[in-house]
């Protein structure tokens, strides 16, 4: 056995603690080491040409770096010894920084540990074997999942490249929460002119198949061959008849006698219905948990959208229906929810009238609105308006901790236009610490303080009302003392929650979410659109609160990684992972319990388990629970991990 | 009882229910587990010496793709089958437990922590019983004392595998136990205490407290010591008692929702 180790110095990240010679004259004197070098920067060309100069003159059969973290470099040095023709398997990495020199102060003991930590990654290298990736055919499509602004820029982009994709969105239209928007901060576009003709691109795309009203079932597979199911639920509208012409919705008994979602209920629609004007597709849905037709089986003598559509396209029969679909890529775009302020007893949402959130004045502000774009609330122009920032986000009593990012901004648009709206309402806005980092957006919350709308540090400790009247108490703890502010309307600053759709979703595909329940990404810094689980992307707030330009702009990266993927007609499957010695298994089924990602699957008829290689992600978890020592971790064999560790006890 | 068993089997062998009993039979003054087919061999039936019948059940079970058999048993047998299902070893459905109690004599031998089945098919289960607490010894020695009583102990092994091979828990085809990488070859004692420390880890959630180990070792090692005091974290640390019904999670083989 001929092991080559490199000690890198790190520049003097490492070597200011650690004494690289003293490591290597211990190294080099054990019997498998053949060479043992140092250099200031191994991960560098030089370096990793030393290595390379190595392998081929002195025949290495391993190789050792002692560097960094191997999360960190591992992938370069695996890459530089095979391309100088070692099986990339056959290197190991030692962590003498974040490991070593990073936390030890005392250069002699940092030095021992350096070279007791080197000598441990020796012996695990000399038991290495020689692994070798499979090749794995790639479909050339995708899924995404979710409809707003995130899903259909990631959606675009991908069909754009040329590759079909499944746009899923469980609403009768897509549009996400951006449809529901009037104006966007900082900019004040109105983001129906910004987004619907994105939507239209959507419906027309002849590389996107649209299906709205629709949820995925269940995901089986892996990166490059998911295999999905998707439930299109029944509109009870033919929608290659229907043309939208709304004679239906005219016509039927309940118009104007149901909360209309999509106007957080301030609004109202009938039984069948489109959720705002410029919905896409611009097709009728019928709400069968309200139509009578469908509940009772009855409405009057006949259904009146029936008669009142010219072209049939009511069936009251549909059923739902299940679609599959293989694609090679899945981007999840499930966005969020608005924060539920009724947990927050003391602004009383829900008790008093003008107590709304952020989300219901955007829909008072809207053209299309339940107010027609009026400022009215609840029938009158209110004049003195109060705005709570903070609600359900920063908030660790409630369990939401983070900052929702949107929430300062989307307050000092409202703000605005209020003011331009009321030019004489006097506007004060209770804020915790003012957030206006995106381009563009301090000078906008600049503008807004020239308008005259008033910025108090503090936020609000209670709404109550005396005399018909709403009061709001807070502290202002810039002035250091209480005071209070009667008003006509008060707006909750509401933050931003997973959407509900992202539990089945990710329980589906495996995803681990972070402290805010949120999806987690692949790395907070490097690999923000991706997930653990490869060819698993994700886009906008699904992943965290974002405002539109980020989402946009995540969802192209999600875009361009699919892209890269589906680009690729054969993937090289990870070789490690766990196997399972057949003759020694005996069908106890623990190790099944324990995949996080459905990797086993039992073999009935031989009474053993199986492990799908292109599912597995190598965790180990199997392998520790296997009581008879049935599944092996291919490059963490239980000889490779004890010989490690017995060189450093 | 034995009488009164005999009787109970004969009629649940002539209701066609079942393709055989499990129980032991007598053979020149000593017994074995036996399969009965046939009612007229039912007169060589006997209940002693206590023997593991969830192992035999186990292998016979294998055997045979799908017949159906009775099962005689004790409370540590019904418990050893819970446990043994749990982790896909036997098909309860293709079982008939006929339970039988313990005496109180058996019941004490064993420090039974419930020395009758949960069905009682013939004969009356202990009213009254409570079994001797086998850990208080060891719980009142100081931490140095207790490793010195395992030193000594351990060292007792002649590595006979005794202990394993008579557990009812034990199933797998490949044992850790004779891996060399754990337990090296050629070594006696083996070393402290790596061979009964892996055999505590299998058996955390898993130990229904029959005794069988001990009965077996050759050297007198107070092995039901030990697991009792596994049993015990298992219950203190989890809630979790070996042997319980089949909706009793074990929670060593539980995963959290990741994080």
């Amino acid at each position: 056995m001929k092991i080559g180790v490199y000690v890198c110095h790190c520049g003097v990240n490492i070597s200011n603690t650690v004494d690289v010679q003293k490591v290597i004259s211990e190294v080099s004197a054990l019997p498998t080491v053949a060479v043992c070098r140092d250099y200031q920067y191994m991960c560098s060309d030089p370096g990793q040409e030393m290595i390379a100069k190595d392998i081929r003159e002195l025949g290495l059969d391993r190789v050792v770096v002692a560097a960094c973290s191997p999360r960190m470099h591992e992938p370069t040095f695996r890459g530089a010894v095979e391309a100088a023709g070692m099986n990339p398997y056959c290197f190991e990495m030692a962590n003498i920084r974040e490991q070593c020199s990073w936390v030890h102060e005392d250069k002699e003991q940092a030095t021992r540990k350096a070279a007791d930590l080197v000598k441990s990654s020796v012996a695990r290298a000399a038991l290495l074997e020689p692994l070798n990736s499979t090749e794995v055919p790639v479909t050339h499509a995708a899924l995404v999942i979710g409809g707003g602004i995130a899903g259909i820029q990631t959606a675009l982009d991908i069909a754009n490249s040329g590759y079909p994709v499944y746009l899923v969105e469980k609403d009768p239209s897509i549009g996400g929460h951006m449809a529901q928007f009037d104006k966007t901060f900082p900019t004040l576009d109105c983001a129906a002119c910004i987004l619907t003709p994105k939507m239209v691109d959507v419906a027309r795309h002849p590389n996107i198949e649209l299906l709205t009203y629709s949820e995925v079932e269940s995901i089986e597979g892996s990166v490059g061959n998911f295999h999905v199911r998707i439930r299109k639920k029944p509109r009870y509208v033919n929608v290659s008849l229907c043309t939208g012409c709304g004679s239906c919705a005219t016509a039927c008994r309940l118009v104007g006698r149901i909360p209309s979602e999509f106007d957080m209920g301030l609004g109202k629609r009938g039984a069948i219905y489109v959720p705002f004007p410029q919905a896409v597709p611009l097709r009728y849905t019928i709400d069968p948990e309200k139509c009578l037709m469908l509940k009772h089986g009855k409405c009057g003598t006949s259904p009146k959208c029936v008669d009142a559509c010219d072209r049939d396209a009511i069936d009251f029969s549909m059923t739902e229906e299940i679609l599959e679909v293989d694609v090679g890529a899945i981007v999840v775009a499930t966005g969020y929810k608005e924060f539920d302020p009724t947990i927050k007893r003391e602004y009383k949402y829900g008790t008093f009238k003008n107590v709304m959130t952020g989300l219901e004045l955007e829909r008072i502000f809207a053209p299309s609105g339940p107010t027609g774009g009026k400022a009215l609330i609840n029938g009158k122009v209110p004049k003195k308006i109060v705005f709570v920032s903070c609600v359900g986000s920063r908030d660790k009593r409630i369990g939401n901790p983070y900052c929702s990012r949107v929430c300062c901004m989307y307050i000092a648009k409202q703000a605005h236009l209020l003011k331009e709206k009321i030019p004489d309402a006097d506007i004060t806005v209770m804020y915790t610490d003012m957030r206006a980092f995106g381009k563009g957006y301090e000078e906008f919350y600049e503008r807004v303080q020239k308008e005259g709308i008033k910025y108090r540090r503090g936020n609000a400790a209670e709404v109550y009302e005396e005399d018909g009247v709403l009061h709001v108490r807070a502290e202002d703890t810039l002035m250091g003392e209480p005071y209070e502010l009667e008003a006509d309307l008060v707006v909750l600053g509401t933050g931003l929650e997973p959407s509900d759709a992202a539990d089945a979703i990710g329980h589906m595909l495996h995803l681990s979410r972070s402290a805010d329940k949120f999806f987690l990404e692949a790395h907070p810094k490097l690999r923000p659109v991706d997930t653990v689980i490869d060819g698993v992307f994700l886009a906008g707030a699904a992943q965290g609160p974002k405002d539109i330009p980020d989402t946009v702009a995540q969802a192209s990266g999600a875009a361009s990684h699919v892209v890269n993927l589906l680009s690729k007609d054969v993937i090289l499957a990870e070789p490690i992972v766990a196997e399972v010695n057949t003759d020694v298994c005996a069908g106890c089924r623990i190790c099944e319990i324990l995949c996080p990602y459905d990797a086993h699957a039992f073999d009935e008829e031989r009474n053993v388990m199986t492990i799908n290689k292109a599912i597995c992600k190598g965790c180990g978890s199997c392998a520790a629970a296997c009581p008879s020592g049935a599944i092996a971790m291919n490059h963490f064999r239980d000889s490779q991990i004890v010989a490690q560790i017995l060189e450093v006890i | 009882m034995e009488q009164e068993l005999k009787a109970h089997l004969k009629k649940l062998m002539a209701s066609g229910d079942v393709a055989g009993i499990i129980a032991l039979k007598s053979e020149r003054g000593m017994a074995k587990p036996y399969l009965f087919a046939d009612a007229s061999e039912l007169e060589c039936l006997c209940l002693t010496p206590k023997y593991p019948m969830a192992s035999v059940a186990r292998l016979l079970l294998d055997e045979d793709g799908a017949a159906r058999f009775a099962i005689v048993c004790r409370g540590c047998d019904e418990r050893a089958l819970r446990e043994l299902a749990k982790r896909h070893q036997v098909d309860l459905d293709r079982l008939v437990i006929v339970g039988i109690p313990c005496d109180e004599e058996m019941a004490r031998e064993c420090a039974c922590p419930e020395p009758f089945p949960s069905v009682v098919a013939v004969g009356t289960k202990l009213e009254q019983w409570e079994a001797e607490d086998i850990g208080a010894a060891y719980r009142a020695m100081e931490l140095d004392e207790k490793l010195a009583f395992w030193k000594h102990q351990l060292e007792k092994c002649n590595k006979c595998y005794g202990c394993r091979n008579a557990c009812p828990m034990c199933f797998c085809k490949d044992c850790e136990l004779e891996n060399a990488l754990w337990v090296k070859h050629g070594r006696l004692p083996p070393e402290f205490p790596i061979y009964h420390m892996i055999r505590a880890f299998h058996l955390a959630g898993k130990c229904i407290a029959c005794g069988e180990c001990q009965r077996a070792c050759p050297s007198d090692i107070p092995l039901m010591v030990l697991n009792t005091l596994l049993r015990e974290d298992m219950e203190e640390l989890f809630g979790y008692v070996s042997g319980t019904g089949a909706d009793a999670e074990n929670p060593l083989y539980t995963k959290e929702e990741m994080q």
